[in-house]
């Protein structure tokens, strides 16, 4: 059944229970519909893609909403990025509309100045208007319309478009439906920014279900374990590092969090000593271990901790292949993944496109750049990169994008940026071959935060008066390490 | 110098090492430091360890709100009604 016809029967079947928990308010099925309804019957009926410029609100989620049972793309636009980012994000989405909550309409109002010929229409006008609730909604369904298209880090300085279509979606949620059976007294977390594709997940897994969507308040997204007692929370999904967080902030003491039956994690490397924490502090609870790259729909492969085994890694495996989809390792060792979760290739950038994608015997196959070794079990494991990229509190992060924009504003200095602590990233530290300049350095810095979203933006900078090489001339990262650590 | 002094301003050197001396001018010492983007999750759990191993501190926040003890004057009581526990 197609994802806008399956919404619409969470809609009917679970009119009344809450569909949303955000603001302390709950939300139920049938009012987010109406919401929704609202927004579809609006100035933007006929426009094919919008943006919605809110953050993780009532408005934000009624456009998502409204967008799905339409079969229209949506462009989260991230409310914390730069202007410079979101202006790259629109001009290459080729937006007709914009949405935005008032919150945001100093973002909005700059935006508006430099793209005249876009439509920027408030949120709130739209939801709140007065319409008669009806049970049915309309819907519209074009399977190989894009449900939506995220921007990742790209390696030249601006952003690249992964554009993701209906059948790629409606494949991940069929297959993580029978995953992660659900109920509607299912409380599910959502914790992800709107511009990182494991919110995805958690909107429409969740509402296919009839369960319940938690947003959690944002000082909460540091330290989350009051709120899941409190609120009794029963399916977890954050990155790894916010469980570290909560180690570092003794909130993992035995049976803290009773209420959870399923935990999953994904975004980066999940360390076995952090998911032995968790399943204490969630004794009745299942963790799961997601991993795969946007350009395959959100995961593609998963792995049920068991805290018994304690053979292996350090990290718990990737696990093994969903169903419908396939892993392949080439002979260099690069995990390549098929299926129809498979993307069909970034926004405007057919050399990318042609870079990632590979076809052989009529199968395309995603070049993941990720190393990986398969075990005598079929479960796959990650080792490391083939490239510079690195994750940053789950977040893809090319660090040649932080080395072009800083050599651009340097006017080419040798540069460098390496992701450290090394075995688990946390933050970014960039090298520059150049006398000591505090007064260059904090314009680097400002210059970065127009440019970049936070995360990407170095929290040390090191000048040095040579770059170390390697035997074969090429920059030494160990060296660099090294001399972090120092 | 008191307890609350010392963590005061430990706070302050923090945020005047991110921000300069001009962000305790008109700080809002009532919000989230996180929501307001002074700092991020990272610089907060590494003020917070830095304050804990400077002075001498061992807090446990698993019944503390985020909400609360994130904000300038939250983390302040917190940290000094734990140390009178």
């Amino acid at each position: 059944m197609k994802l806008s016809e399956q919404l619409n029967n969470s809609i009917v079947s679970y009119a009344n229970l809450p569909a949303l928990f955000v603001d302390n308010k709950f939300i139920t099925y049938k009012k987010l519909a109406n919401y929704a309804k609202n927004i579809n019957t609006s100035a933007i009926s006929e426009a094919e893609q919008i943006g919605i410029l809110s953050y993780r609100d009532t408005h934000y989620y009624s456009a998502v909403l409204a967008c799905a049972l339409d079969s229209r793309t949506f462009i989260p636009l991230g409310v914390k990025l730069p202007i410079a980012r979101l202006l790259s994000i629109i001009e290459q989405s080729n937006l007709q509309y914009v949405l935005y909550s008032t919150k945001y309409l100093s973002i909005s109002q700059q935006l508006k100045s430099a793209l005249p010929n876009i439509l920027f229409l408030c949120l709130e006008d739209l939801v709140y208007k007065d319409t008669v609730p009806t049970e049915q909604l309309q819907t519209r369904y074009r399977p190989s319309c894009i449900a939506y298209i995220l921007f990742t880090s790209g390696s030249t300085g601006a952003p690249k478009g992964v554009p993701i279509t209906q059948a790629n979606l409606e494949c991940y949620v069929r297959t993580m439906c029978e995953h992660l059976p659900l109920t509607n007294t299912d409380k599910v977390s959502q914790v992800f920014d709107p511009t990182f594709d494991l919110s995805m997940h958690d909107i429409f897994v969740t509402w296919l279900q009839g369960a319940c969507l938690y947003v959690l308040p944002e000082a909460a997204l540091f330290a989350p374990g009051k709120f899941i007692r409190q609120h009794g929370l029963t399916v977890w999904f954050s990155v790894p590092s916010t469980v570290s967080i909560m180690a570092k902030l003794g909130m993992l003491k035995s049976d803290a969090y009773p209420s959870l039956r399923v935990s999953q994690f994904c975004g980066e490397a999940l360390p076995r000593t952090l998911a032995a924490q968790w399943q204490k502090a969630a004794p009745n609870s299942q963790i799961i271990n997601l991993y795969g790259p946007t350009e395959a729909t959100i995961a593609c492969s998963r792995y049920v901790f068991d805290c018994n085994d304690s053979s292996g890694s350090n990290f718990i495996p990737l696990g093994k292949a969903l169903k419908y989809m396939d892993f392949k390792i080439d002979p260099q060792g690069e995990l390549l993944i098929s299926g129809p979760q498979v993307f069909s290739g970034y926004l405007n950038d057919s050399i990318k496109t042609q870079q990632c994608l590979l076809t052989t015997n009529n199968i395309t196959y995603y070049r993941s750049g990720d190393l990986v070794k398969c075990d005598d079990k079929g479960i796959f494991h990650y080792i490391s990169r083939v490239d510079d990229q690195v994750k940053i509190q789950g977040y893809r992060v090319e660090l040649s994008e932080v080395n072009t924009l800083a050599q651009d504003f340097l006017s080419n200095p040798l540069v460098h940026t390496i992701a450290t602590p090394r075995q688990q990233p946390q933050s970014l530290t960039l090298f520059i071959c150049n006398p000591a300049d505090k007064e260059v350095e904090q314009t680097l810095i400002d210059y970065l935060k127009q440019q970049l979203p936070l995360y990407m933006v170095p929290k040390k900078i090191i000048w040095i008066d040579s770059m170390p090489l390697n035997s074969n001339g090429k920059i030494d990262k160990s060296a660099l390490h090294t001399m972090m650590e120092k | 110098m008191s307890l609350t002094n010392s963590i005061e301003q430990a706070i302050n050197n923090k945020l005047i090492e991110k921000h300069g001396q001009d962000i305790l001018i008109s700080l809002d010492k009532k919000n989230s430091l996180i929501s307001l983007g002074l700092l991020d999750s990272l610089d907060f759990i590494s003020m917070l360890m830095e304050i804990e191993n400077s002075l001498n501190l061992d807090i446990d926040f698993e019944e503390a709100d985020p909400v609360q003890f994130t904000s300038y004057s939250g983390l302040i009581k917190l940290l000094s009604e734990s140390t009178n526990a």
